[in-house]
């Protein structure tokens, strides 16, 4: 214990800090998206907005600050840094600042796009995805800028910043989990679109991370820390009291809407992990397909039938939240419990969803080979990495 | 080319309520505290709508707005906002409210005056009218961190792979700066590939969101001959209609369909009324008025069953002769139909007209009917209302139907107390809102002054440009038709 608290003592501040500021940004979002959904009006001075802009200013500072302190004060401050433009940091650094000029990009471009295509009450819209490019970055940037000290540190220090890279890791996959948000509601897990995005982003963040990692369970780790994350997020908001201030109002609101029952990634990465324990895949191409087809046919199997228990009258209790997760604005009926043929797009427009046929998960397949594979190369990068 | 689409969506897609005005106007009385009622919506769905509430009463201590969703009803609407006193102006009231559907809404004003409330409902249209051009200044601003993004971008990517892995003591190989130059060019390739698709994607939004505009009800308009009788027959031929998938129109003050004809010149106007056919509920039909042959507009002013009230706009020949021969009966003629001539016994003076008007400057409309002998005439009602008014801008742009209660459909507003279950105010008759000072008392039972006066509430207009406004008022049995004209600068 001593020892790790010695440890955890060696730790650089700005490792806290970037860390502190990218859990504050995701916390924020979390808390901004349940906010639309239950309270629905905002303001730029919203609580949520305050601590997503706190996490974001906390990041810049820190990085500006170690970028100053290298270019012009303390040139040997950081060993490992790189130049930019004439500037002098280490490369994480850059990395949390072009995150967040992608996060102030953003703002005018979210605020125009609502003032001409409407108020979106949708996650996934183009300025969305620059600020989540930009959110993304961040994290990246404070995984990166812990896996850079893991790299260089000693073999005794080594442990407190692998534990910090896992943690890291995971706010990275419950990023890409709030994005694809509205493509897992357990109405549409019978249908392809849950699988494929699952595949191919889960797939590409679990194998990426975990290869990366120097911990035998690392994909079982970040994939539990995912888990105790949303679940907490599921059973702390709606302890809060909460009144919409839109119209039209179609069911009772009298607390924060919880998100949805987050995927059970931990079963697949449990799975990897085993895998990887037991055999030594040196071909990176079989390696890809062995855990693509592991990584889809077992969320497959999990997330169907889970699904449907989901839908059933037994996830509709605290625990599993079935009951609590739907906006203001989706009128009460049967189809909230039932299975989804069709989506609807925010302007109305009807979509068929694609059937899960074996011709369309062999397609997955490829595409989350695919994905994996990139996710090896990527691991291979962040394992070297020393900047 | 897919300008010129966007440039025709837009143009037909103002044909809503009025044309080319977002205002929602309201005068009248909440109880017994005259009110008037400014709502400006934004043109998109979501959007945030500007509500304005006059109050002509000094003993108000707070007023609310609150939008109700027709569908919805006042079970599903949200808590009420509070609107706050403007400052440096007297009983005005001001507060934003979010229309989130699309469709007809009811704002529902309350206004505390001691112990009472008094509450008004206010139909307002919440659709998407356009999609509004990005302002230069924020083009170059996105444009400038678009730029610095994918410089960035490609040259964090470039170091990353050029010297993120080596040791913080050592230096990259020539080999690997060599290799550098060719990640940068791929890592640009990437990123502006990123920024295609974003693109497309972007486009996609654009065209569902265009799709997404209000269109206009399809009709067919027609001059036919029926029993050697000039017939104007309107068809509704909208397959959400016809199919039932749309709500049913209603008649707005008595009348299905307001119709004004008017000449290109702008010589002409006729205010006549379509009734519908026995044969066809889709069909209505009215005896043309004695009007020059010409290109007409015809503007039709229709209420649904939910509230949403539109301006159909379509252009008509009125030809001589006319080859279209129909068999039938010839539709009686509505007798508040009215039309311009030049045999008025009766004038029409605006009592505050400037030739020239600021853009969004209030357009005070007073008006006294008097006779040849210069002398007030009192005013009777014409259509249950103390007068009428059409304002049109020479490009069919702008169109606005007016009345002494404002820009607001009778019709709406009553489907709205009904579910509201509040009393709807039966006070009919001529002009019972007059003018701002003297709001809610009748002009005809008033002062002396009084007589032959009507008052609507101000408009104010956004568009530069010359306009064209035609008063109607009634007196001595006589329905008088004015023509002023104004212009609006920048």
């Amino acid at each position: 214990m001593t020892s790790f608290l010695q440890n955890i003592k060696s730790v650089p501040n700005y490792c806290i800090l970037v860390l502190v500021s990218s859990t504050a940004i995701l916390i924020g979002i979390e808390w901004d998206i349940s906010w639309h959904e239950s309270i629905g009006r905002d303001s730029f001075w919203s609580a949520p907005h305050m601590v997503i802009y706190f996490g974001g200013i906390l990041c810049g500072l820190t990085c500006a600050w170690m970028v100053f302190q290298q270019t012009f004060f303390h040139p040997d401050k950081y060993k490992h840094y790189v130049k930019f433009w004439g500037f002098k940091g280490p490369l994480a650094c850059w990395i949390c600042i072009w995150g967040m000029i992608a996060m102030l990009t953003s703002a005018p471009f979210d605020d125009w796009w609502h003032n001409t295509y409407g108020l979106d009450v949708q996650i996934v819209s183009p300025p969305h995805i620059v600020l989540a490019f930009g959110i993304f970055a961040i994290f990246l940037g404070s995984l990166q800028l812990v896996l850079a000290e893991r790299n260089l540190a000693q073999e005794s220090q080594k442990k407190i910043f692998e534990y910090l890279y896992l943690f890291a890791a995971s706010l990275i996959l419950i990023q890409f989990c709030i994005l694809l948000t509205e493509y897992s509601f357990a109405n549409k897990q019978h249908s392809l679109e849950f699988y494929k995005l699952s595949a191919i982003f889960y797939g590409f963040v679990i194998i990426a991370f975990s290869e990366a990692s120097q911990t035998k369970y690392a994909a079982t780790i970040i994939a539990g820390l995912f888990m105790i994350h949303r679940l907490l997020i599921l059973w702390i908001l709606p302890l809060f009291d909460a009144e919409p201030l839109l119209g039209p109002i179609y069911r009772e609101i009298t607390h924060y809407v919880a998100p949805p029952f987050p995927p059970l990634l931990i079963i697949p990465a449990i799975i990897i992990d085993i895998v990887r324990t037991r055999f030594t895949l040196s071909n990176r191409i079989l390696k890809a397909i062995i855990f693509a087809f592991i990584f889809t046919l077992i969320l497959l199997l999990t997330q169907w039938y889970f699904s449907e228990f989901l839908l059933s009258e037994y996830g509709r209790n605290w625990v599993f939240g079935s009951d609590r997760n739907k906006p203001f604005w989706v009128p009460i009926g049967d189809f909230n419990f039932e299975f989804w043929e069709y989506d609807w797009t925010p302007y109305g427009h009807k979509i068929l969803m694609t059937p899960v046929t074996t011709g369309n998960i062999l397609l997955t397949l490829v595409y989350s080979s695919f994905s994996i594979y990139l996710a090896l190369f990527f691991a291979s990068w962040l394992k070297r990495v020393k900047k | 080319m897919k300008k010129i689409q966007l440039i025709i969506l837009i143009y037909f897609s103002f044909l809503a309520g009025d044309i080319g005005h977002l205002n929602s106007i309201f005068e009248g009385v909440a109880g017994e505290i005259p009110v008037r009622v400014i709502v400006k919506t934004s043109g998109v769905v979501p959007g945030l709508a500007d509500i304005n509430i006059r109050v002509f009463s000094d003993k108000v201590h707070q007023v609310t707005a609150r939008p109700i969703y027709w569908h919805a009803g006042e079970k599903g609407a949200p808590p009420a906002d509070i609107a706050h006193p403007v400052k440096g102006e007297n009983n005005l009231y001001s507060t934003q409210l979010w229309l989130m559907n699309f469709g007809s809404y009811n704002v529902q004003v309350k206004i505390y005056s001691g112990e009472e409330i008094f509450e008004v409902n206010v139909p307002v249209n919440s659709l998407a009218l356009e999609i509004k051009e990005m302002e230069s200044s924020l083009v170059i601003i996105l444009w400038l961190f678009m730029l610095l993004l994918i410089f960035g971008a490609v040259n964090i990517i470039t170091i990353s792979y050029r010297e993120s892995t080596i040791h913080p003591d050592d230096s990259p190989s020539l080999d690997r700066i060599r290799k550098a130059k060719f990640v940068m060019a791929i890592s640009f390739v990437l990123v502006i590939g990123i920024l295609y698709s974003g693109y497309n994607w972007w486009d996609d939004v654009e065209k569902l969101y265009a799709n997404n505009l209000f269109q206009s009800l399809q009709t067919e308009v027609k001059i036919v001959i029926i029993n050697n009788q000039d017939i104007l027959k309107v068809t509704i031929t909208d397959p959400a209609i016809v199919e039932g998938r749309m709500p049913d129109i209603i008649p707005d003050h008595g009348k299905i369909i307001h119709m004004y004809l008017v000449k290109d010149d702008l010589s002409v106007l006729s205010h006549i009324h379509p009734s519908r056919s026995i044969k066809n509920k889709y069909v209505f039909e009215v005896l043309m008025p004695p009007v020059p042959k010409g290109n007409y507009s015809v503007y039709m002013d229709i209420t649904y069953e939910s509230g949403l009230t539109e301006t159909v706009l379509t252009p008509i020949e009125y030809k001589s002769p006319i080859e279209l021969m129909e068999i039938g009966k010839v539709p009686i003629r509505d007798p508040d139909d009215s039309w311009t001539h030049d045999k008025m016994q009766h004038k029409i003076i605006w009592l505050n007209k400037k030739n020239e008007y600021l853009q969004e400057e209030e357009i005070k409309l007073e008006f006294q009917a008097f006779n040849f002998k210069k002398v007030p005439t009192k005013l009777e009602p014409y259509i249950q209302m103390g007068g009428h008014g059409a304002l049109i801008s020479p490009d069919n742009n702008v169109f606005i139907h007016f009345h002494p209660i404002g820009t607001i459909s009778m019709a709406s507003q009553q489907i709205f107390d009904k579910q509201q279950e509040l009393a709807t105010n039966e006070k009919s008759g001529i002009c019972y809102y007059g003018l701002p000072i003297d709001t809610a008392k009748t002009y005809s039972e008033g002062l002396q002054s009084n007589i032959g006066r009507v008052s609507f509430p101000p408009l104010s207009l956004d568009k530069a440009g010359d306009y064209y406004m035609w008063v109607q008022v009634k007196t001595e049995g006589e329905v008088v038709t004015e023509k002023f004209s104004f212009t609006v600068m920048n």
